[in-house]
C-alpha cells in the first residue's frame, strides 16, 4: 500500500549518495563496531530500510547498522560525524510521515536489536527499556503489577518505544491519559557528536528545562534515543465501553461536543463512519452496524463506583442525539473486539482499494460536523472517496483517501484533496499533525502554520545540538530561506 | 529609556539577591522587542518577571546591572473556548484570573504553584514547580499546548497550537518550562483545562512519624486507591491528608476505602471534611527550604533520614517530594549536609530559599538536573548575548 503523492516535498532532498567504494568501506568501519550479524550486506536486505509507513519516497540508505547498546550507537554516530554522512535511527518503521526515510543517504540505525525491558519499578511507576522495545512489550511488563504503559497507538504491537518518542505517539486512550511526552520521563540519548547523555530524571521535574521532552516529537533529529523511562499508569479498576449508532454523521459529531461539554472526560472517544464499518466487518465480522452512518466508541473508566452514573450520562446524551442504539460492552471479551475492531480500522480500509493516504490534521473539537462536512465536500469535489476512523475526543482527524496509483489522474485528485484537507485544519485554527509527526510528508506545512522567526527559533535549538545536521537531515523543518 | 520604564529604588518589589532592580520594563507585547533592545544597549540583564511569587528560586544574578521585565501588561484572559476546554492568556495573567474566568463554565485550571492564585501563568510555568494537584493533573507543562516567546533579540516564536493535540516542530514551550526566564521572554500560554469535579472531600489521619504517613500513603497508591492529592505534614502528630474527587458515588466509595487502608496502616482519622491541598511553599519566616525530588517509591525513605533534621517538612507522597525548612539559627553545614546526606541519589535537590551569602556556595540546583552543557549551548544559541537571567540557571548559566 503507498501513500499519497506531496508534490515537491522532495526537492532538494537529492541524495548524496556516497561511492561504491566508498559505502564498502563505511561498511566494514560499522560492521568493526556492531559486528558482522549487526550489518545488512545486500542491496535486497537494505531495500527494507528505504522508508517506512509512509511509502509515496523511498530512499536506499548506505549502511544499515543494528546495534544491540547504547555504546555502539555512540560509535556509529562518532564514526558518521568524522564523515559528514547522516544517521538515521529507525524503530519499527511504522511511521506515517516519512520521518525514518534516509533522504540524503547515510547510515540506517535500527534499534531492532535494542528490545530488553531493563527495569520495572513498581514503587515509583517506572519502567526503563532500550528504544526497540515495543510498545505493547512495556504493558506486558508492567501488568502483573497493575500498572500499564498508556499510550496505544494503533501499532502498539510493534511500533517501539524508541519511535513512539520520537514522534510524540498517542492513540485512543490520549484523550484523558494523553501523548507520549506526558508519560516519559527520562531518556538515554546519543548527541550528535556521540556523547551519551541522560535526560530527565526518575523524579519528577527535575530542574531547568524539561530537556528529555523537547527530545520527544524531535523526529531523531535532536540526539538518537537509545533508552526510554516511562511512567506506568494504573491499570483502570473497571472500564464501561459503549457503542453509539447514528443514522446521521451530524448527530454523531455533535454528541462528541456535547459529552466534553457536559464536563466529562471519557477513557476515549473514537468515531468510525459508515464506509470503514463495512470495511471492518469485511474483514474481522466485529459485530458492527454495517448500515449505521457513524458509530462511536465511547469508554469511560476509573473506579467501579460511580462509573455506571458517568456511562449513563454520555448514554443519555448520545440518545438526546438521535443514537439509534447504544451498546454496552457486556464483558473483557466484547471489549477487546471492538478495540480490535477500531484498531485495526485503518488496515481494514486498504481492502477497499490498492492505495491510500491517511491525514491526520487536528481541529478544535467543537467545529468536528463543519469539518466532516466540508471533507466529505471535498472529496467530492475532487471525485475521491473519503472515510473516517479518528480520534473524535481529541479532534485528531484521519480523513482515509483510497485511491489507485495507477491512475494518474485520480492521484493528482488525491494530492489536491490532501493539501485542502489539511489547509482546512489550518483555517479552522488547528494543527497539520497531531500525532504521525512531520517528517517529510508535511514539510510542505510548516510554512503554513509557523512564521518564519518560528522556524528560526527551532532551527536555532537545532543547530546548538546538531551544528553539522547529520541527525536525520531533511525532515521536520523546511530549510531556511537564506540557506 | 522607553516610557514604558521606569526607575524603582530600594524598597520596591522588584528585588533579586538583595538587591532591587536599577529598572523596570513593563512593555506590552508590542514593546517587548523594543524593551530588551534598551536593555541590551545599557548593558544590563533582563529578569523577566510575573506577580514575583516564586523568582527567588535559582542562583545569584551574574551581572552588574539588572532590569526587570514585569508582564503586568501582558495579561489577560484573550480565547476561552469552554466547549473545547482550552484556554489562551497572557503570560501575566494571575491564575486567580484565568479560575474567575472559568467559573462560570464549571471548568477549572487544576495547578496549585507555590504562589497560589497570585502566581501569573508564565512565571509559574517558567518556574515549572507544582503543587500537590500535580498527582492527578499533570503540571502546567503536562497541560500546555502552545506558547508565543520572544528571544532576547526581540524576535517572536510561536510553538504548538490551540487544539488539544499537535506534533508540528519542535515543543519549545519544554524548553520554557523550568527556564526560569532564562531562554526567552513568555507572552502568552495556551493551557488546556478541566472540568471541575463534580464532589471533593479531604481525610486527615494522624501518624506516629512523616514517614509512617508517607508509607500509608504508598500503600493506598498499592490498593491502586490513588487519591487526587496527598500531603504529608510533620509534627507531633505528624498528618497525612489525602484529597480525592470524581462525582458524589466516586467520592463516597474512595473515601471509604481510604480510610479502612488508612487505619489498616495504624492511623486515626483526625479530620473529614472539605479542603483545599496545602501550598507547595515554606513558611514566609523560614530562612532556608530545599525542596528534595526522588523517585515516588523513595519518598518515605527521603521523609525518615530528613524529618529530624529540619524545622518543617512537607511531602509529596505521590510526585515523590519532600518540602523541608529550617528557621531562624539555622547552620548552612548542618542543614547542607542533611539535605544531601537524605537526597534520593536518583533525585534531585533545589533550594528554594536561602541567605544572599549562602547563594554564593551552594548551587540552587544539585543532582539530576538537566544536562549543563546542553543548557549551556541552547542558551548561546537562543540568548546569545547572555541578555535574560544570566547565572540564574542549571550550572550557573
Amino acid at each position: 500500500m503507498s501513500r499519497t503523492p506531496s508534490a515537491a516535498i522532495m526537492r532538494g532532498m537529492v541524495a548524496d549518495r556516497l561511492g561504491e567504494l566508498d559505502r564498502a568501506e563505511l561498511e566494514r568501519e560499522v560492521q568493526a563496531i556492531v559486528g558482522a550479524d549487526g550489518v545488512l550486506r545486500t542491496e535486497a536486505e537494505r531495500r527494507v530500510y528505504d522508508g517506512d509507513a509512509y511509502t509515496l519516497h523511498r530512499a536506499q540508505p548506505d549502511a544499515v547498522a543494528l546495534p544491540r547498546t547504547t555504546e555502539e550507537v555512540s560509535a556509529v554516530v562518532v564514526l558518521c560525524a568524522r564523515r559528514g554522512i547522516p544517521v538515521v535511527a529507525r524503530g519499527a518503521g511504522t511511521g506515517l510521515s516519512g520521518g525514518a526515510t534516509p533522504v540524503r543517504g547515510g547510515v540506517v540505525l535500527s534499534t531492532m536489536r535494542m528490545n530488553r525491558i531493563l527495569r520495572v519499578d513498581p514503587a515509583s511507576r517506572l519502567i526503563t527499556a532500550q528504544a526497540g522495545a515495543t510498545n505493547a512489550s512495556l504493558t506486558r511488563a508492567a501488568a502483573p503489577h497493575g500498572l500499564h504503559f498508556a499510550p496505544d497507538p494503533s501499532s502498539q504491537v510493534v511500533s517501539t518505544i524508541g519511535g513512539n518518542v520520537a514522534e510524540n505517539a498517542g492513540g485512543p486512550h490520549t484523550l484523558k491519559y494523553g501523548v507520549t511526552a506526558n508519560h516519559v520521563v527520562a531518556m538515554t540519548v546519543v548527541l550528535a557528536d556521540g556523547r551519551v547523555t541522560r535526560l530527565g530524571s526518575d523524579a519528577d521535574d527535575a530542574p531547568g528545562p524539561d530537556l528529555a521532552r523537547l527530545f520527544v516529537g524531535s523526529e531523531g533529529t535532536l540526539g538518537i534515543v537509545t533508552e526510554v523511562t516511562a511512567r506506568l499508569t494504573p491499570l483502570p479498576e473497571a472500564w464501561r465501553t459503549l457503542l453509539a449508532v447514528f443514522d446521521d454523521v451530524e448527530d454523531c459529531t455533535a454528541t462528541v461536543t456535547a459529552i466534553i461539554a457536559e464536563g466529562i472526560v471519557p477513557a476515549a472517544l473514537e468515531m468510525i463512519d459508515e464506509i470503514i464499518l463495512r470495511a471492518i466487518e469485511r474483514a474481522l465480522s466485529a459485530g458492527l452496524p454495517e448500515d449505521a452512518a457513524a458509530v462511536l466508541v465511547i469508554e469511560v473508566d476509573g473506579p467501579d463506583a460511580g462509573l455506571d452514573r458517568d456511562a449513563d450520562r454520555v448514554e443519555a446524551i448520545c440518545r438526546a442525539h438521535r443514537a439509534r442504539d447504544v451498546r454496552r460492552a457486556a464483558d473483557e471479551e466484547e471489549r477487546a473486539r471492538l478495540w480490535m475492531a477500531r484498531k485495526k480500522g485503518v488496515g481494514a480500509v486498504g481492502r477497499l482499494a490498492p492505495n491510500m493516504v491517511t491525514q491526520d490534521g487536528v481541529i478544535p473539537r467543537t467545529r468536528l460536523p463543519e469539518a466532516l462536512r466540508r471533507i466529505a465536500e471535498i472529496g467530492r469535489r475532487r471525485r475521491v472517496r473519503v472515510c473516517n476512523v479518528f480520534h473524535a475526543g481529541d479532534g485528531n482527524l484521519h480523513p482515509c483517501i483510497v485511491y489507485d496509483q495507477r491512475d494518474a489522474d485520480e492521484v493528482l485528485r488525491v494530492e489536491q484533496a490532501n493539501r485542502e484537507i489539511v489547509e482546512l485544519c489550518l483555517a479552522m485554527g488547528g494543527s497539520i499533525t497531531g500525532e504521525h509527526g512531520v517528517g517529510i510528508e508535511k514539510l510542505s506545512f510548516m510554512r503554513a502554520m509557523f512564521a518564519e522567526s518560528d522556524l528560526d527559533a527551532m532551527r536555532s535549538v537545532r543547530r546548538a545540538l546538531d551544528p553539522a545536521g547529520l541527525l536525520n537531515p531533511g525532515k521536520l523543518l523546511p530549510e531556511s530561506p537564506s540557506a | 529609556m522607553t516610557a514604558s520604564e521606569r526607575p524603582t529604588g530600594a524598597g520596591g518589589r522588584f528585588v533579586l539577591d538583595g538587591r532591587p532592580a536599577d529598572a523596570v520594563a513593563a512593555p506590552a507585547e508590542s514593546e517587548l522587542a523594543d524593551a530588551l533592545a534598551s536593555a541590551r544597549g545599557a548593558c544590563a540583564a533582563v529578569v523577566p518577571w510575573g506577580a514575583g511569587t516564586d523568582v527567588e528560586t535559582g542562583n545569584p544574578l551574574r551581572t552588574g546591572i539588572w532590569w526587570a521585565l514585569s508582564t503586568e501588561r501582558m495579561a489577560g484572559v484573550r480565547e476561552l473556548s469552554p466547549d473545547d476546554m482550552v484556554v489562551t492568556a497572557g503570560a501575566g495573567t494571575t491564575l486567580g484570573e484565568v479560575l474567575q474566568a472559568l467559573l462560570p463554565f464549571r471548568q477549572w485550571l487544576p495547578i496549585d504553584p507555590p504562589g497560589g492564585e497570585r502566581a501569573t501563568l508564565g512565571g509559574a510555568f517558567a518556574a515549572g514547580v507544582p503543587g500537590l494537584r500535580r498527582a492527578a493533573h499533570g503540571s502546567m507543562a503536562d497541560r500546555v499546548l502552545g506558547v508565543v516567546a520572544a528571544l532576547a533579540d526581540g524576535r517572536r516564536a510561536r510553538s504548538g497550537a490551540r487544539v488539544v493535540k499537535s506534533v508540528a516542530g519542535y515543543d519549545l514551550a519544554r524548553l520554557l518550562s523550568g527556564s526560569r526566564g532564562g531562554l526567552a521572554v513568555l507572552t502568552q500560554i495556551t493551557l488546556r483545562v478541566s472540568p471541575l469535579p463534580q464532589a471533593t472531600a479531604t481525610l486527615a489521619f494522624a501518624a506516629a512519624s512523616g514517614e509512617e504517613a508517607a508509607l500509608a500513603a504508598q500503600g493506598l497508591s498499592m490498593e491502586r486507591l490513588d487519591p487526587a492529592w496527598a500531603a504529608v505534614a510533620t509534627g507531633t502528630p505528624a498528618v497525612l491528608l489525602v484529597g480525592v474527587e470524581g462525582n458524589a458515588d466516586h467520592v463516597a466509595d474512595r473515601g471509604a476505602r481510604m480510610g479502612r487502608v488508612l487505619r489498616e496502616h495504624g492511623m486515626e482519622p483526625v479530620l473529614e471534611g472539605a479542603g483545599e491541598p496545602p501550598a507547595w511553599a515554606p513558611p514566609a519566616d523560614a530562612v532556608a527550604a530545599a525542596t528534595l525530588g526522588c523517585p515516588r517509591g523513595e519518598t518515605a525513605a527521603v521523609v525518615g533520614r530528613l524529618e529530624r533534621e529540619v524545622d518543617g517538612l512537607l511531602a509529596d507522597p505521590l510526585a515523590g517530594r519532600v518540602l523541608a525548612w529550617w528557621q531562624c539559627g539555622a547552620q548552612e553545614g548542618r542543614i547542607t549536609e542533611a539535605v544531601r546526606a537524605s537526597a534520593s541519589p536518583a533525585g534531585h535537590v533545589t533550594w528554594t530559599r536561602l541567605p544572599p551569602a549562602w547563594r554564593l556556595r551552594i548551587d540552587a540546583f544539585e543532582g539530576e538536573v538537566a544536562d549543563p552543557a546542553l543548557v549551556a549551548a541552547l542558551k548561546r544559541a537562543l540568548d546569545p548575548y547572555g541578555l535574560l537571567s544570566p547565572g540564574r540557571s542549571i550550572g550557573r548559566v
